[in-house]
């Protein structure tokens, strides 16, 4: 989960993945991804009972608005 | 043992917001201090946290914090500014995206380095706007399949 000069970039690392190519993302995309309603409750005295279960659900709806509702990029719950 | 709601949750907070006062996570001992409980308590529960908050990881076979998403607590190549100081650690390139939440109404910069050539990259983001992206045409890349299994989280 790392940030790159470009997608070239990623291509030529020594370590990059040759089956991760559905894994490039582009800055705003990430932003969306990192950015829904439970990242922004953080301080809340209730963050970890009330807004951390809620994560998963909002990821996959981002990912699916970016046509990225993909097993790569869903993982396990 | 069952660990209640509440004293997770209020561990959670002590933890975070040390972690944004200072960019370091306080030690167990300190936990159990700040709760007004008894130090193996304040162990036991940090244990606890730490299994709920899944991102989250612990030194391997020790009692220290080691990742808290969105920081971590070791020096990691993604180096973030508030206010001109650079304090913090973020877990990943990902999570760095994350941090600008933690800081309303300020300007967090994050400074890393391409894993490729070594030549640096530059964000600066406010409330979640990216205001600067140095090279624009930065990206992000998942190396492997997204996963929630601690052992591989470092490493994805």
């Amino acid at each position: 989960m790392n940030l790159f000069r470009s997608e070239e970039h990623v291509r030529r690392w020594a370590l990059f993945n040759p089956r991760s190519g559905e894994g490039l993302i582009a800055l705003a995309d990430l932003a969306a991804l990192f950015g829904t309603p439970s990242r922004r409750h953080l301080l809340d005295h209730n963050y970890l009972s009330f807004w951390y279960p809620k994560r998963y659900e909002e990821r996959r709806q981002v990912l699916e608005r970016l046509g990225r509702a993909t097993p790569f990029w869903l993982g396990e719950n | 043992m069952m660990t209640d709601t509440d004293s997770l949750d209020r561990i959670f907070q002590v933890i975070m917001r040390r972690l944004v006062e200072t960019g370091q996570a306080p030690h167990y001992t300190e936990l159990a201090r700040g709760l007004g409980r008894e130090v193996e308590e304040g162990r036991r529960l940090l244990h606890a946290v730490i299994e709920a908050f899944v991102p989250s990881w612990l030194f391997p076979d020790t009692d220290y914090i080691a990742s808290f998403p969105p920081f971590n607590n070791l020096p990691t190549q993604h180096r973030i500014s508030v206010d001109g100081q650079q304090r913090w650690f973020a877990q990943c390139g990902f999570e760095s995206l994350a941090v600008t939440w933690l800081f309303a109404g300020r300007v967090v910069r994050i400074e890393a380095p391409c894993l490729d050539c070594g030549d640096p990259i530059r964000l600066e983001m406010q409330d979640g706007r990216l205001l600067r992206v140095e090279p624009a045409e930065t990206v992000g890349h998942l190396n492997h399949p997204w996963t929630v299994a601690k052992a591989q989280l470092p490493f994805i």
